[in-house]
């Protein structure tokens, strides 16, 4: 049996959400959680896991450890939203999360990482020397952001903290952005070729023209991706316009038509590792409107 | 819900409370994020709820200053005030307690949540506030207290109940000049940012002792030469 590797961007209307799922050659299967967006009183990310659960087969009445991780890509509220109930109901063996300025919602995550041992196992701020350990087969890699001895890489701006993470899968990986502003992309993206069969990119910052426009205009993870590659995005157009209408144009001027979230809703990748027979990173998408 | 804290009914028949504070009911709103772009300019700000999971009993709610007995289920409540004989959260203690005293009960987590406010109530020239304070309290962690109304009205367009030009229409209807809906909370910002650095600096001491852990353990890393650092090895100035 060869293992598969999914990522799912659940569609939550505002934010990121993605449940990853990694089933190894031993036919083990693990599964991770990065960000999540739920509302006290909208919990779409919430009840999507609980119902993919519950369809898996797990009995959540069980005192079990669902995730291997939860890893929150930086201190935004529209990513942090709803990690509590996640740790608190799933538990999970890792907490990751960037080091990010002072502030209360993040903390609030910390704290309760802090005490409840037995719903976060152990957590960790991570960067980009960090060796995460492997989640099934599939090996994972912090791209984003780098070891400042200092502490936080940016206190000014919180999405320059998102923690920028591949995920690789024999010949194929996925690379997952969080909020990570175009303007630190020219110190990733000389990593890029590095990666081995890159073949699903997401759009940082839902799309936003910061996301992929550096101040003087310039592309610099698009620039830097390989051909046919698929771009996805978490995207939701209420409240502020997330795909940015200029962010749209360059895509479609480059022939990429990207997957969206408010669009296709909740998106699909899937791999097991390997070439098609034209070389190219075998991928398989789904989702579940169109 | 006009209601003031919870109490359990047998502490409520052993100690009667006072009857609460019941007004003019403010939130506190942490600074999250803050954007200025062409066509959306608002700030997203950060509150606390209590979370009921499961369901629980015993519980009674002043409305309008009666009590009233209930059963939880499901319910998301807003946390505005420390307790009911404190308006501010004045102290990192103060924060804490209510947390932890809310964690303590099976079923209830606080949770946080986020509005979205315009930017041009925070414009000092609009005289939203009281006139001592400034713009450059508007940073990130930074402490607001939006009036119940307006709080009401951001709630209404967080979950879509109406557009953005509608929202912002009625923010300036509601919102007369010289009427106090919005102000800096210098002492709340401060508790709160204490607060986070309590947090911040347990994380710290947590992560000394699971590295100690052999159940646990820590990460691994690469230094500057690319080698690979095992968990036992700590790095200068590094906590994790």
């Amino acid at each position: 049996m060869m293992g598969k590797l999914s990522v799912t961007l659940i569609d939550v209307g505002w934010g990121d959400s993605i449940l990853i799922e990694s089933t190894s050659a031993a036919g083990q299967t693990h599964y991770a959680l990065v960000d999540c967006n739920d509302t006290s009183t909208q919990r779409s990310s919430f009840l999507f896991v609980k119902r993919f659960l519950e369809r898996k087969g797990f009995d959540l009445t069980l005192d079990q450890r669902i995730f291997d991780f939860v890893l929150l890509t930086h201190g935004h509220a529209d990513h942090a939203n709803g990690i509590q109930a996640m740790l608190s109901s799933f538990k999970t063996d890792w907490f990751w999360y960037p080091k990010s300025v002072d502030f209360g919602g993040f903390a609030k995550l910390v704290s309760y990482a802090n005490k409840y041992p037995q719903k976060v196992k152990r957590h960790q701020a991570v960067d980009n020397t960090k060796l995460l350990p492997d989640l099934g087969d599939a090996s994972l890699h912090v791209l984003w952001p780098p070891y400042t001895a200092s502490g936080v890489y940016d206190t000014n701006n919180e999405n320059n903290n998102s923690i920028v993470l591949v995920l690789n899968l024999g010949q194929v990986s996925f690379l997952l952005s969080g909020d990570c502003e175009a303007d630190n992309w020219p110190q990733i993206v000389p990593g890029i070729p590095s990666i081995p069969g890159l073949a699903v990119f997401q759009a940082p910052h839902h799309g936003a023209v910061n996301g992929v426009f550096t101040p003087n205009g310039d592309t610099p993870w698009l620039d830097a991706l390989p051909t046919g590659i698929r771009i996805a995005m978490s995207s939701h157009i209420r409240p502020h316009n997330h795909p940015a209408p200029e962010v749209v144009e360059e895509l479609s001027n480059r022939n990429i038509d990207p997957f969206r979230t408010d669009l296709h809703y909740h998106l699909t990748f899937s791999t097991d590792g390997t070439l098609d027979g034209n070389g190219l990173p075998k991928v398989t998408e789904h989702w579940s409107h169109s | 819900m006009r209601a003031g804290f919870a109490k359990d009914t047998d502490q409520l028949a052993q100690n009667p409370i006072a009857p609460p504070y019941l007004g003019p009911y403010t939130i506190p709103i942490l600074i999250d994020d803050i954007k200025q772009l062409q066509d959306f300019n608002m700030t997203r700000g950060t509150f606390f709820t209590i979370d009921a999971s499961g369901m629980g009993d015993d519980w009674v709610a002043m409305l309008r200053g009666q009590g009233v007995p209930f059963l939880i289920l499901g319910i998301t409540n807003v946390l505005h005030r420390p307790d009911l004989d404190d308006l501010l959260f004045a102290s990192a203690g103060m924060i804490d307690r209510l947390f932890d005293q809310i964690e303590a009960v099976e079923g209830l987590v606080v949770e946080s949540e986020y509005v979205w406010l315009p930017n041009f109530l925070f414009d000092p020239h609009m005289g939203y506030f009281s006139s001592q304070e400034k713009p450059d309290q508007l940073s990130r962690g930074a402490v607001w207290r939006i009036g119940f109304g307006l709080f009401q009205m951001a709630l209404t367009f967080r979950q879509e109940v109406i557009p953005t030009e509608t929202y912002l229409e009625r923010c300036r209807q509601v919102l007369q000049p010289g009427q106090i809906e919005i102000g800096y909370s210098p002492e709340e910002s401060a508790a709160f940012q204490a607060w986070s650095g309590e947090q911040y600096q347990a994380a710290k001491k947590n992560f000394v002792e699971q590295r100690a852990d052999p159940e646990r353990g820590v990460l691994d890393y690469l230094d500057r030469y690319g080698n690979v650092v095992t968990q036992s090895v700590p790095r200068s100035n590094d906590d994790g």
